[in-house]
């Protein structure tokens, strides 16, 4: 039986969004994928040359780029353990009757609807030396603290971390309201029935409202977890990938770096290929995990 | 009602169409039968309108000519210029920097040989013999310079009087005031080298006043024997580490930009910074009331430097070009030849520029503060081009990398001048590569 009463109608529909898809995704990928196989300085005269996967095991020796892809990783578990539990904690307690709930809805969205540069730039400001007016370091400083003297975000050893929990500030908000949302379709009455039960509030917390979000905490991780892997823009506009060379460096900043500063957009290719099989392939994973999953929402509750 | 609105509304379209249409047909048609294409980089609203009024006078003498003219961003430019060489579309006067770049675009044949134009109109009389070596290759002339921009240390001349210090003409002389302001609780030095360029200045000085101009030219073109491992870099590397360790910059100077780096100097934070005369406009806009106090010096010599004591960091900030498939060459080079006319020279210095231009042409239109910076320019006897302008993007990228290593303290001298050569050599094992 045919679902779909017109299927000609479903077509039609489906062309200009499937069109612009293959266009502007999906041939992209595969010409980003048939330009890594080449020496192709785009600067220079000289045409392109066909090397085969010789981008490929320049890739493999690079250690800017493992270099890198750690520094993605650890994007992914930081964001996964720092956004995730305290986006949990705003949307459980925003979804409850608490004072002004949509004044402080509202307030905890904000970072959601800031421009990047913005955020990325009074972010800086912040993590920046004292000598420069850094807020953070000038707190620390009247607090009687140390504080390194690069400022945050000038000091190798706290770049890394302060640009993660700048992104993780960025994202908690978005995680917030996926949460809050999820929270809002739980019954009412599974609490009233735990309730009567002599459930107190974590009780409820617990074995209600995490359960039942299961479905939304996996859509979250999967989503921080993406985003985690292909992210750009903060990191670009803090520090570029820097201070000095590569300390907050990702694959993206690098392959920016490639195959924009330095012309080279065959082995810049290549770069942002890895980087796509790469996600591709934790995403698949991430996917396969979650079907073996499923029953969790129904077993708490018979 | 609604189907009334419709209507109305497709009626006042149709006029309004038809109106734009009258307006189209009803301009006079001119007698410009002649098209030059030109494309420049003069973006910003001051410096586009002094490009725009050069045009105008050219087009209002030269009545058979129309000149079509497309401005582009820094970057763009330099893609779509390549692209254009490439489809042989090349417009018939362009913007470029001069030095290797030009010089790679004159070895293909795209660029016009203006030597005897250049000659006949007694430019060459007129122009800085610095400033038209950029665009001299193999003794021929193939662009017109119109404004240049140098690299000195500026510095705070009230700090200085406070702490009794004059401006260092060594060396030796700079690390001892830097210990000094240091000492007094004033960051000696501005840099923000987030963006790499701004402390690439200091090796190219560095290395430019141990070694003179030689070392560099001969390494870039891969002459025989000629090395990116040659002592006046290593020394430069080992200098520019000398100023880190006794704290001359900032705080914060991997993570600072050219932007924050300028703020501690406008707020009086720091005493000293070396940059180009582009900072005098921003100092103008932002903090003219610095400009009483703002002096510079020449950077300073080193002991036993074999480099030229009075050579000048800098660059061409634009030189205009001439196809050689330009269909129309003479006219081509009559709007060089306005582009940098007295008028046009006039307009850029109002604008905060240094006309390419000898000292005696420029007479009296430069106001007090560019001139002290154009005066270490006109007694020059050479001037060093960045060396992130006369290399190739890969090669350029490295050295602005390797400098900014340095500056952190994570790379030695030498890993940084090996880390040169070692790519250097991989390019050019693969002729055009990286063409600058």
């Amino acid at each position: 039986m045919n679902r779909y009463a017109r299927p000609r109608t479903v077509w039609l529909f489906l062309v200009p969004a499937l069109a612009f898809y293959l266009s502007f995704v999906a041939l992209p990928i595969a010409q980003s994928f048939y330009v890594s196989l080449f020496d192709w300085p785009t600067h220079a005269a000289a045409p392109a040359r066909f090397v085969g996967l010789e981008n490929y095991a320049r890739l493999v020796n690079d250690g800017v780029f493992w270099k890198a892809l750690s520094h993605n990783v650890a994007l992914v578990v930081l964001s996964l353990v720092i956004q995730l539990p305290v986006a949990l904690f705003l949307a459980a307690l925003l979804s409850g009757r608490v004072f002004a709930r949509g004044f402080f809805r509202t307030v905890y969205f904000t970072p959601m609807v800031l421009p990047t540069v913005v955020i990325a730039l009074v972010w800086r400001q912040i993590l920046l030396p004292a000598t420069s007016a850094g807020l953070l370091t000038q707190l620390l400083a009247w607090l009687g603290l140390p504080s390194p003297a690069d400022g945050f975000l000038g000091d190798p050893r706290f770049a890394l971390l302060s640009v993660i929990l700048t992104i993780s500030w960025r994202y908690v908000p978005f995680h917030m309201v996926l949460f809050i949302a999820g929270i809002e379709t739980i019954p009412e009455e599974l609490y009233e029935a735990a309730r009567i039960d002599g459930a107190n509030a974590r009780q409820l917390f617990r074995h209600i409202t995490l359960p039942s979000l299961a479905p939304v905490v996996r859509i979250s991780a999967v989503l921080s977890i993406v985003g985690s892997l292909k992210y750009f823009d903060l990191v670009y506009v803090m520090t570029g990938g820097g201070p000095p060379e590569h300390v907050t460096e990702l694959m993206t900043t690098y392959m920016f770096k490639i195959g924009i500063d330095q012309q080279t957009i065959g082995y810049g290719s290549a770069v942002a290929v890895a980087g796509f099989l790469i996600s591709m392939l934790v995403v698949v994973a991430v996917m396969c995990f979650r079907w073996h999953r499923r029953p969790a929402v129904t077993e708490v509750h018979p | 009602m609604r189907r009334l609105v419709r209507t109305a509304a497709v009626v006042l379209l149709a006029a309004l169409t038809a109106l734009t249409a009258c307006d189209n047909r009803g301009r006079v048609t001119t007698a410009r039968t002649k098209q030059i294409t030109f494309w420049h980089i003069q973006t910003s609203s001051v410096t586009r309108e002094a490009t725009a009024d050069a045009v105008g006078r050219f087009e209002s003498e030269h009545t058979d000519v129309a000149v079509q003219v497309s401005a582009f961003k820094n970057d763009p430019f330099k893609q779509k210029l390549s692209q254009a060489m490439a489809s042989a579309a090349v417009p018939d006067v362009f913007h470029t920097w001069g030095g290797g770049r030009l010089e790679a675009f004159v070895r293909e044949g795209e660029v016009a040989d203006l030597t005897k134009a250049v000659e006949a109109d007694n430019l060459t009389k007129r122009i800085l013999p610095a400033a038209l070596d950029f665009a001299t290759f193999d003794d021929k002339v193939y662009a017109v310079p119109t404004d240049v921009a140098v690299v000195v240390m500026w510095y705070n001349r009230s700090i200085f009087e406070k702490h009794g210090i004059a401006p260092p003409a060594t060396f030796d002389e700079l690390k001892s005031v830097c210990v000094k302001l240091r000492r007094a609780g004033v960051a000696p030095i501005a840099l923000g080298n987030k963006d790499k360029w701004p402390g690439a200045f200091y090796f190219i000085y560095l290395s430019t006043r141990m070694g003179g101009t030689r070392p560099f030219a001969d390494a870039a073109r891969r002459a025989p024997g000629d090395t990116f491992e040659h002592p006046s870099f290593i020394e430069a590397g080992r200098k520019l580490q000398e100023l880190v360790n006794l704290r001359a910059f900032n705080d914060g100077v991997n993570v600072l930009s050219y932007d924050d780096a300028r703020d501690l100097f406008i707020n009086g934070k720091a005493a000293m910074m070396l940059m180009g005369t582009w900072f005098l406009a921003d100092i103008r806009s932002d903090a003219p009331e610095l400009l009483k106090t703002l002096d510079c010096f020449a950077f300073p010599t080193v002991a036993d430097g074999r480099g030229n004591a009075g050579t000048i960091v800098g660059g061409i900030n634009a030189a205009y070009a001439v196809s050689s498939r330009s269909a129309y060459p003479k006219e081509a080079f009559a709007l060089l030849r306005e582009l940098i006319s007295e008028a046009s020279a006039m307009k850029w210095a109002k604008t905060g520029r240094i006309p390419a231009l000898k000292q005696e042409a420029v007479d009296g239109m430069l106001d007090e503060t560019v001139l002290k910076a154009a005066r270490l320019l006109f007694a020059a006897p050479e001037i060093q081009l960045y060396y992130d302008q006369y290399l190739g993007p890969r090669l350029s990228e490295m050295h602005k990398s390797t400098t900014q290593s340095l500056i952190a303290g994570t790379i030695t001298p030498e890993e940084a001048a090996r880390e040169m050569e070692t790519l250097a050599r991989e390019i050019a094992a693969k002729p055009k590569s990286d063409s600058p």
